[in-house]
């Protein structure tokens, strides 16, 4: 019988999302994970900065979707 | 040094950390408004402005070829004149609130709420004025030339403020007739005033009086002898024959040979200047208006809001006063209600480096008002800076009656940079020809002229912007350049520049296995 495979966020106990989360914390602190159980989806959401050598810093709006056969 | 985001923000923090409260209430009896006023204590002063600007000083401090002596002829007749005319508001009951330039800035509001009283006293402060310079001035100064005074007077509510500290403290009118009545004046020989100082006025001196086509009244010209009867009816004083004698004594006392003058290789200290000792340097001047703000302030009716502008003002004020002197090592010349002048004269006679300088400064008080100063005061959203540039020879000093002495840019170039931005909007810069000409290519290429303005003008320009050109510029230059054009469609890639193209530099070459 066939066994439907597990999202890639619950496989290993969910090692590669924590590994990611860990490592987006440190270097995109205004990004944050959500993910949409019924579609089997994870997203990056929020805002990135860029600041100029002036020191303005510029907020862009992000939002990254993670395919399914992610990593 | 140059305009940083954090800086400036950290700076305005502090201000507003140690502002303290501002209190704002009706001036309701006589004071000496240089001891009562300051940042936090302000008055809402009911009174008649009067602006008399008086022609031949800037043309003459600009005059290269002036011989030494004519040069000090000129610095001793403005400090004699500005002695005399201060004496002449004292005389009719008016406050000196201070010279720009040679422009006179004077306050009359007592009696308290008396408008009849306050508009008579601002007229005829305007008709002695026009008495003094052609009966008494001119004939004592023969070598300057003939002068010729225009005026403009309001009335009306404005707020009064104290600025700066020590030698630096100023008197600040803010509100809409200590502004129109600078902006009403007109021509040569014309005295100009509002329909509200029109309608305060008494039959006689209506009677003097026709409106122009442009709006505002105009006084007609009366002899010496009417104008004697005037004053004398309206219970005021101002004699001839003493204001001569004080101008002789003044002569006399502020001798040509202990007037000096000299270029400056370091920043000039305007603190440090007088009748005795006063600069002549090749300067570019620079007039930053806070353009919105006195109908801001008029609109402000209740305590709270009062308050809040004022908080507004005063953090824009000191942080464009930080701007030039601190990030970019200018001169702050003074504030003017809303307005700031500075002058930039460094690297001494380097007329390249000293228009770079003034422009990117220029951009720094852009950055300032539309980065730092928003986010820290949002209500301040809808407020932007108009900027006007120009560079000339320029006579600096300290002047006037002891104790009320004014810091004085003296030029044509200076009053230029002023109508430039006059004639500005909001967010705008805007330079002379002989700025624009000579900026390096990297600045020159956000301005173009504008007839309106008369003269080169950027618009929205901040530290960022001219920051992302030089990049993408950069970038254009080593044949790297990748656009991105924003279209109905999204996003189109192409190495084509576009009017809407956005230049962006990879972080590393693209390659799929990388």
């Amino acid at each position: 019988m066939h066994q439907m495979r597990k999202p890639w966020y619950l496989q290993d106990g969910g090692a590669r999302l924590a590994q990611d989360r860990a490592c987006i914390a440190g270097a995109f602190p205004g990004l944050t994970y959500q993910i949409d159980e019924a579609a089997g989806l994870v997203f990056l959401d929020g805002s990135i900065t860029l600041v100029a050598e002036c020191g303005v810093p510029t907020p862009i709006a992000v939002r990254v979707v993670f395919p399914v056969d992610y990593p | 040094m140059s305009w940083n985001y954090q800086r400036s923000y950290d700076r305005i923090h502090d201000h507003l950390d140690h502002m303290g409260e501002i209190e704002v209430a009706k001036l309701t009896r006589e004071a000496d408004l240089e001891q009562l006023l300051s940042e936090t204590t302000c008055r809402e002063v009911n009174g008649a402005h009067v602006y008399v600007q008086v022609s031949n000083f800037a043309r003459l401090a600009s005059d290269g070829l002036y011989a030494e002596d004519d040069y000090k002829r000129l610095i001793q007749s403005v400090h004699i004149y500005e002695r005399a005319v201060t004496r002449i508001v004292e005389g009719l009951g008016g406050v000196l609130v201070h010279f720009q330039g040679s422009k006179l800035h004077a306050l009359f509001y007592r009696p308290i709420d008396d408008y009849e009283q306050l508009g008579v006293r601002a007229v005829l402060l305007q008709l002695v004025l026009k008495d003094f310079v052609k009966t008494i001035f001119n004939p004592a100064f023969p070598d300057c030339g003939d002068f010729t005074i225009a005026g403009g007077t309001d009335l009306g509510n404005a707020i009064g403020t104290m600025d700066g500290i020590n030698g630096d403290r100023e008197l600040l009118f803010l509100g809409a007739p200590a502004n129109h009545a600078a902006k009403i004046i007109s021509t040569a020989h014309r005295l100009r005033l509002t329909q509200q100082v029109y309608e305060a006025l008494p039959d006689d001196l209506r009677a003097m009086c026709f409106q122009t086509d442009d709006g505002p009244y105009q006084v007609l010209p009366v002899s010496s002898d009417d104008l004697d009867a005037l004053l004398k009816s309206h219970g005021l004083t101002w004699n001839r024959d003493v204001s001569a004698r004080h101008v002789e004594e003044d002569k006399e006392r502020f001798h040509l040979e202990d007037i000096a003058y000299s270029s400056a290789e370091v920043r000039i200290e305007v603190d440090d200047l007088s009748i005795f000792n006063n600069k002549r340097v090749l300067g570019a001047s620079i007039f930053a208006d806070v353009s919105g703000f006195t109908r801001y302030i008029d609109e402000a009716t209740s305590d709270e809001e009062k308050q809040e502008a004022l908080k507004v003002f005063h953090a824009i004020r000191k942080e464009t006063a930080r701007v030039l002197t601190g990030d970019f090592n200018g001169v702050r010349i003074q504030y003017q209600g809303d307005r700031i002048q500075g002058l930039f004269h460094l690297p001494q006679d380097d007329e390249e480096a000293i228009v770079q300088k003034v422009v990117e400064a220029a951009v720094g008080l852009q950055s300032s008002m539309e980065h730092t100063l928003k986010a820290w005061l949002p209500e301040a959203k809808d407020l932007r800076l108009a900027i006007g540039i120009d560079m000339g020879t320029t006579l600096i000093s300290k002047l006037g009656a002891r104790g009320q002495r004014d810091r004085i840019c003296l030029g044509e170039e200076v009053e230029c940079a002023a109508q430039l931005e006059e004639r500005s909007e909001g967010g705008q810069i805007a330079l002379s020809k002989a700025v624009y000409e000579i900026l390096p290519d990297e600045l020159r290429d956000h301005f173009t002229y504008s007839a309106k303005v008369q003269g080169y003008v950027a618009t929205d320009l901040t530290a960022e912007k001219v920051e992302r050109a030089a990049r993408g510029s950069k970038i254009y230059r080593t044949g790297a350049a990748v656009f991105l054009t924003a279209g109905a469609i999204g996003l189109t890639i192409s190495g084509l520049k576009s009017a809407r193209a956005r230049s962006v530099a990879p972080g590393r070459p693209y390659a799929p296995d990388a």
